[in-house]
């Protein structure tokens, strides 16, 4: 019987079949030097991205528009977002229910094969998003706490 | 053995880890992972084992054919979407994995070119819906988690992977 690094025989178990002195092979030890690399590579990129991410400064001034195929369809302001409500859109054979309240908004159900849209969850931040792809819909938060987005204020506005 | 026995028995096999792969796409679609890892998008990725089999044990135009006919047949039972999501995801993954599998034994276990094949997998599918939608913003915004998660999936499909790489020494020879 094998616990751990410890090995306990006892009189009645039949002695291991494994040869003394040999370790068992754990999975790591069987990556070699480029594995490593890789690892560090990939989480090196994701905390870059991460880091360059939009939504990092929160800012009471945040309004959120919902873009279909580019176009604005619903556009909720600062104060919209503070009061709580709800939207139903829909977007080709798919329909959904968005939620806001407290300065924030999430796709609270979708009937779209992924739900990927739902799984973001809740966003807050300026220049946060919510995406679904088979609706063809981008939920964009705006606002004043990035100089970066105020491309995004002239889109509400037209 | 002779040139028509041995295209049928790669025909045979090819179509053979067509269907694993199927079943393990659509297996994995009943796991719920995103509920104890709440990643959008996030997924295991057992397909990918069939990938790396493939790559390690096969040719590269075996590997290119399985992939891209699971899409094909993803695609016809879940939609257009799901098809071009996977054909990119897939492809550029096998892209990768094939640069990867250059330096097998040498610079990269079985690991890691799962790994490899997990990364560009989550690269491809972001940078379709990206493109779909015209919004770079989704890289940042999808691709870190994702590419984290796949650190771990990337090495656990691995892992599952190396025991059947390991073993199956098959008689299709890769000069063949």
């Amino acid at each position: 019987m094998q616990i751990g690094a410890i090995t306990i025989t006892t009189t009645a178990e039949k002695p291991s079949r494994t040869p003394v002195g040999r370790q068992p092979v754990r999975w790591y030890q069987y990556l070699k030097w480029g594995d490593w690399v890789l690892y560090a590579l990939i989480g090196l990129l994701a905390a870059v991205m991460f880091a360059l991410a939009p939504g990092r400064l929160a800012s009471p001034g945040t309004g959120a528009v919902l873009e279909r195929g580019g176009e604005v369809i619903l556009t909720l302001s600062a104060a919209d977002l503070a009061a709580s409500g709800s939207a139903d859109v829909v977007s080709g054979a798919y329909h959904y229910h968005l939620v806001y309240t407290d300065g924030r908004i999430r796709f609270a159900e979708a009937d779209c094969p992924d739900k990927i849209c739902v799984r973001t969850g809740w966003i807050s931040r300026p220049g946060q998003i919510a995406a679904c792809v088979p609706g063809d819909l981008i939920l964009k938060l705006t606002g004043t706490g990035d100089p970066d987005q105020t491309d995004d204020v002239d889109v509400i506005v037209r | 053995m002779n040139r028509s026995s041995r295209n049928i028995r790669r025909l045979t096999l090819d179509a053979l880890l067509v269907s694993l792969a199927l079943v393990l796409s659509l297996a994995e679609r009943w796991i719920p992972l995103e509920l104890l890892v709440p990643v959008p998008g996030i997924k295991l990725g057992l397909a990918n084992i069939v990938t790396l089999f493939a790559v390690l044990r096969l040719q590269g135009s075996d590997a290119f054919l399985i992939v891209v006919t699971r899409s094909l047949i993803l695609g016809a039972i879940s939609g257009p979407t799901t098809l071009l999501f996977s054909l990119a995801g897939g492809l550029l993954a096998l892209a990768l994995m094939l640069l990867a599998v250059r330096g097998h034994e040498k610079i990269f276990s079985v690991i890691g070119i799962s790994l490899a094949g997990a990364a560009a997998h989550n690269v491809g599918q972001v940078a379709v819906a990206s493109l779909v939608l015209q919004e770079p913003l989704l890289l940042l915004t999808y691709l870190p988690p994702l590419l984290l998660t796949g650190l771990v999936t990337g090495t656990l499909t691995g892992i599952a992977a190396y025991p059947v790489v390991k073993r199956f020494r098959l008689p299709v020879e890769r000069a063949g």
